[in-house]
C-alpha cells in the first residue's frame, strides 16, 4: 500500500467513529486512541508534522492486533489495518520500535525465527528434510515454541494417512511476524530463505496449521515477488484434514460424545484468508454436531488478542483482549473450544477456564491418541 | 531537582489512582488528542488550521456510581472542573474539555444490570454503546427501537444527554420516551434516583431535568429503559409527492388519522438526489416520502392499507417497497466517508428544527432562503428531510455546506456562525424550535438565550443551586463561563 493509498484511509477514516463499536482492542480498554479513528488521527498528526512520534503513541501502534474486523465492519472496507502497519514502518525507519519488537526482529536475524533456534524434538529424525514428499508440514515458529502438543497431533495425522512426509531442519520464520511488526525488507528476505528451503524439498504439497505460515505463503509471497514453485500446492492444515477425510485417508470409527463445541474463528484464517467451513465440517464429523456459533462469527469473530504478534509486543493488552472473546464464548456455554491457530490457543488458554484444542488434537483424539 | 515535572498534578493524579486504580487514570496525549475532537466542524477546522485544542490534565474511567460520587467529590474538594464524556462522538462540542480539568469517561461502565421480561424493561449502566445494548437485546427477543445515525457509536449516557433520537421515532419517540428511571451523580457528590416508572403524580418527574442537559447538571450513571419484542413483521412503502406541500400534508394526514408508522421520511428534492438517487439507486426525481409499520402482522397490514389510501388521495405515486427495505438495511451507509461529508474539509452543520404543522414548511423555505440567498457568494448548500412525525407537527434535519472554506480563519469562522445565526433566526421567528439532538454544546449554547428569551432564567437558577462553582462540564448550554 502506497502512501498515498494509505493518506486516502487517513483522510476518510480519522473523523469517523462508525466501527469503534467493533475494534478488539477497544472493547478491551475503551480508549478512544485505540479505535481506528485514533490511529488514523494518531498518524496524521505525525503526517502532517503536527507531532512528532511520543512513546505513548508509538505503543498505541503496537496494541492493534490487526485484526481487520474494522475494514470487515467499515460499509467502505478502509484497509485500516494496513494504515497501522505502515505507521509500524515508520516507527521501525527511525529505530523507535519498543524493545521487545526489536527483541524479535534480533532474535529472527539471529536464529531463524522469533524464539531461538529449537529442534524439531516432537519428531523422529527420519521424518526431517525429506525430498520429494507428498507433504512437507511447515509447523510455524511458534507452533513449536508454545504447542508441540500441535505438531504431534498433525505429524500424528501424516502417520495415519500413510502419506509421506517431512519437515525442515531448520525450520525458519515465514517473515509474517516481520512484515506485521514493521520490517517488510527483513520480511522479504526471510521469504526468500524460506522459499528456497521449499524448493529444496520440493514436496507436492505444503501443509501448516498457522494461519499467518498459511498467508505468508498464499498471499503475502507472490505479492512480495517471492515464488515458490508453482508444483507446490499450498494447504492449510483444516483444509488437508478435511481433504484427508473426504479421500478416506483418515477414517473414523467412532464420535466424540461432545455436544457443544465453539469453534473461534482465527482472524488470519477466517477473515483475512476466506477460511470458515472447513474446520466447521471437521468438528460435525469428529462430533456429530454442528459447532456451535459464538454470537460474532465468521468473518466478524473478534480477535483473541493474539494477532499480528499483539501477544508478544504487548502481552498485558493482549490478555485484556482474550478475555473479552472468552467473555463472549462463554456466553454459549460450551464444552470445549475449537480453534485453528496455534495464536489463538494460546490467547484464549490463557484466560478460559476449559479446554483450547486445536482442529488436528480434535481428530487424534477420536482416532484414539498418540499417531506416531 | 528535574523541572519536567509538576509536583502538584503528580499529586492530584496519584489521588486520582487511589479512587479508581492506576490503571484506570490516563495522562497521555496520545488519548487526550484523540478524545479533542467530535463530530463539530470546529474542532475538525481547528485540527485543520493547526490550533491547540483544550485539553484535560487527565482522563479517569470509572466502573461503578460509587467511583463517580468519589471522583464528583473529589473534583469539588479540589475545585477541578470535570466533563462527564460518553462516545465523545457529539457535533457541538459537549464533552470538549475547555476549561482543562479532568474527564470522567463513562465508557467501563457498560454492564446490563437487569432483563426484565414481564414489564419490558432493561436496567443499564449509562456508558454502554447503544449497539451492544441492541444486540444484547436482539439476542433475548426485545429490541429498544432507538436507531439514530450515531447507533454505532455513541453511548446511551449521550443518548439521554442530548435527548436523541432514532430513526423510528414516529412510533417510538426520543430517548425520553423510552427511559423509565435515571440515576444521576448530582454536582454535590450524592447520587439522585428518579422514582420507578416515570407516568406518575408524585409530584414533578426530577428525571426530565436530566435529558438533554448534556451533563451539567449531574453525570448519569444508570437507566431503566423502555424494551419492545422484536417486530414480528416491520415492512415499507415508498411514494413520490408532488411537491414538499403535498409530502408534509400527506405526512400529517398519516400520524392526526391515528397511525402509528414506525419510519415517516419525507426528502426534499435535494435530498433525494443527493441521498436516495446517488446512494440508494432511486431512479425518479421529486419528493419522496418513505413510510414503515411494524409489530403484530394483522396491524401492520391494516395501517398500511389506510396509509395507501392517503397517500393515493394526495397524489402520492408509489414506487414499491424495495427502496424502503433497501435504505433500511443500510440505513447508516451515509455516516461513513465518503459519502459522510466529515472527512472533507468543508463547512457544514445540522440545525434541526421541530415546529407544529402550520409553521413547519414555512420555516423550511425560510431557512433555505437564509442559507442560499444569503451565503450565496459561498455558494452554500442546503438541504434536508424531514424524519420525525407527530400528531402535532414534525421535525426537518436540514444540512448548509460550503465547500470553498475561505482561508482567512476569522472570516471562515464568523461566516459559520452567521450561518447557524440565520438558521435559528429563520426558525424561532417562524414559530420552530430548534431541535439539536446532535447536541446544543458550545455550538448553539450562546444563543440560548436568546432562543429562550427570559425563562432561560430558570435554567440559570436551578444550574447554580446544584453546580454553584460551575465546575460540571462548564461553558455547555449557554450556562455561563
Amino acid at each position: 500500500m502506497g502512501i498515498q493509498e494509505i493518506r486516502e484511509t487517513m483522510k476518510n477514516c480519522r473523523f469517523c467513529f462508525m466501527c469503534r463499536h467493533a475494534c478488539p482492542t477497544f472493547l478491551a480498554t475503551k480508549l478512544d486512541s485505540h479505535t481506528p479513528r485514533g490511529y488514523a488521527l494518531l498518524l496524521s498528526e505525525i503526517d502532517e508534522g503536527l507531532k512528532e512520534w511520543s512513546n505513548e503513541c508509538i505503543a498505541r501502534f503496537y496494541q492493534c492486533s490487526q485484526c481487520g474486523l474494522c475494514r470487515e465492519d467499515c460499509e467502505f472496507h478502509w484497509k485500516e489495518d494496513d494504515l497501522v502497519r505502515h505507521a509500524r514502518e515508520e516507527i521501525v525507519a527511525i529505530g523507535r520500535e519498543p524493545q521487545n519488537v526489536k527483541g524479535i526482529a534480533e532474535s529472527v536475524r539471529r536464529t531463524g525465527t522469533p524464539f531461538g533456534h529449537r529442534k524439531n524434538e516432537s519428531i523422529g529424525n527420519v521424518f526431517k528434510n525429506q525430498q520429494n514428499p507428498d507433504v512437507l508440514y511447515f509447523a510455524g515458529c511458534s507452533t513449536h515454541q508454545f504447542h508441540p502438543e500441535v505438531v504431534q497431533s498433525l505429524t500424528g495425522l501424516l502417520n495415519y494417512s500413510g502419506l509421506s512426509w517431512t519437515m525442515l531442519e531448520p525450520e525458519i520464520c515465514c517473515g509474517m511476524p516481520l512484515f506485521d511488526l514493521g520490517y517488510p525488507t527483513f520480511a522479504h528476505q526471510q521469504a526468500e530463505s524460506v522459499a528456497q528451503l521449499l524448493a529444496d524439498r520440493n514436496p507436492r504439497l505444503l501443509v501448516t496449521g498457522c494461519p499467518h505460515c498459511y498467508r505468508a505463503f498464499q498471499e503475502k509471497y507472490p505479492e512480495w515477488g517471492v515464488s515458490l514453485p508453482s508444483s507446490i500446492q499450498v494447504m492449510h492444515s483444516t483444509e488437508f484434514i478435511d481433504q484427508l477425510m473426504r479421500e478416506r485417508k483418515i477414517e473414523l470409527k467412532s464420535k466424540l460424545a461432545l455436544s457443544r463445541v465453539c469453534y473461534h474463528d482465527p482472524c488470519q484464517l477466517g477473515r483475512k484468508m476466506g477460511i470458515y467451513d472447513f474446520p466447521r465440517s471437521i468438528i460435525h464429523q469428529v462430533t456429530g454436531h454442528s459447532p456451535i456459533e459464538i454470537f460474532h462469527n465468521r468473518e466478524k469473530a473478534e480477535c483473541c488478542g493474539a494477532g499480528s504478534a499483539l501477544f508478544f509486543s504487548d502481552p498485558g493488552i493482549s490478555t485484556q483482549v482474550a478475555r473479552v472473546r472468552w467473555n463472549r464464548i462463554q456466553e454459549e456455554n460450551p464444552q470445549l473450544i475449537v480453534t485453528a491457530c496455534q495464536n489463538c490457543k494460546t490467547a484464549l488458554q490463557g484466560v478460559s477456564s476449559i479446554d483450547v484444542l486445536d482442529i488436528s488434537e480434535l481428530i487424534i483424539q477420536v482416532l484414539g491418541g498418540d499417531q506416531s | 531537582m528535574s523541572q519536567d515535572i509538576d509536583y502538584l498534578q503528580e499529586e492530584l493524579i496519584h489521588e486520582l489512582e487511589k479512587i479508581v486504580g492506576p490503571e484506570r487514570v490516563l495522562t497521555d496525549q496520545a488519548e487526550k488528542d484523540v478524545q479533542s475532537i467530535d463530530v463539530w466542524w470546529i474542532t475538525r477546522y481547528w485540527f485543520f488550521n493547526r490550533e491547540p485544542f483544550p485539553q484535560p490534565f487527565a482522563i479517569v474511567f470509572p466502573e461503578c456510581t460509587e467511583e463517580v460520587v468519589r471522583l464528583v467529590r473529589w473534583c469539588n474538594e479540589h475545585q477541578v472542573p470535570y466533563v462527564p464524556r460518553g462516545g465523545g462522538a457529539g457535533d457541538s462540542g459537549g464533552s470538549w474539555a475547555i476549561h482543562g480539568g479532568l474527564v470522567i469517561d463513562l465508557k467501563r461502565m457498560d454492564k446490563i444490570l437487569e432483563l426484565n421480561k414481564k414489564s419490558l424493561t432493561v436496567r443499564v449502566q449509562s456508558g454502554i454503546i447503544q449497539k451492544h445494548l441492541e444486540e444484547y437485546l436482539n439476542r433475548h427477543g426485545y429490541t429498544m427501537n432507538h436507531f439514530p445515525a450515531s447507533f454505532n457509536t455513541s453511548a446511551l449516557g449521550g443518548f439521554i444527554s442530548t435527548n436523541g433520537t432514532g430513526v423510528l421515532s414516529s412510533k417510538y419517540g426520543k430517548v425520553s420516551d423510552m427511559v423509565h428511571q435515571l440515576e444521576v451523580v448530582l454536582p454535590n457528590g450524592t447520587i439522585f434516583k428518579s422514582l420507578p416508572v416515570r407516568l406518575h403524580s408524585t409530584g414533578p418527574d426530577y428525571s426530565r431535568l436530566f435529558f438533554g442537559a448534556e451533563g451539567t447538571l449531574g453525570i448519569i450513571t444508570e437507566a431503566l429503559c423502555k424494551i419492545y419484542p422484536l417486530p414480528e413483521r416491520r415492512t415499507f412503502r415508498s411514494f413520490i409527492l408532488p411537491s414538499l406541500s403535498e409530502g408534509i400534508e400527506a405526512g400529517r394526514k398519516i400520524m392526526v388519522n391515528g397511525l402509528m408508522p414506525c419510519l415517516m421520511r419525507l426528502y426534499d428534492e435535494f435530498d433525494t438526489r443527493h441521498i436516495l438517487k446517488n446512494q440508494f439507486g432511486l431512479e425518479q426525481d421529486g419528493c419522496v416520502l418513505m413510510t414503515g409499520f411494524d409489530g403484530l402482522g394483522k396491524i401492520v397490514d391494516a395501517q398500511m392499507e389506510v396509509a395507501l389510501d392517503i397517500m393515493q388521495q394526495s397524489g402520492g405515486k408509489d414506487i414499491g417497497e424495495e427502496l424502503g427495505n433497501t435504505w433500511w438495511t443500510n440505513r447508516y451507509r451515509s455516516y461513513y466517508p465518503p459519502l459522510d461529508y466529515i472527512c472533507e474539509p468543508w463547512m457544514t452543520a445540522v440545525t434541526d428544527t421541530v415546529a407544529p404543522y402550520e409553521n413547519i414548511e414555512k420555516i423550511y423555505w425560510e431557512m433555505k432562503k437564509a442559507v442560499e440567498e444569503g451565503f450565496q457568494k459561498w455558494n452554500a448548500q442546503f438541504h434536508a428531510h424531514f424524519s420525525h412525525w407527530y400528531d402535532w407537527g414534525t421535525s426537518f434535519y436540514p444540512t448548509f455546506l460550503i465547500k470553498n472554506v475561505p482561508e482567512d480563519k476569522k472570516e471562515a469562522l464568523s461566516i459559520y456562525h452567521a450561518l447557524i445565526d440565520a438558521c435559528v433566526m429563520a426558525s424561532i421567528k417562524n414559530g420552530g424550535v430548534i431541535n439539536e439532538h446532535h447536541g446544543i454544546g458550545l455550538r448553539f449554547g450562546r444563543l440560548m438565550k436568546e432562543i429562550y428569551g427570559d425563562n432561560y432564567n430558570l435554567a440559570l437558577t436551578i444550574k447554580n443551586a446544584l453546580d454553584p462553582d460551575h465546575l460540571l462540564n462548564p461553558g455547555k448550554l449557554g450556562l455561563g463561563d
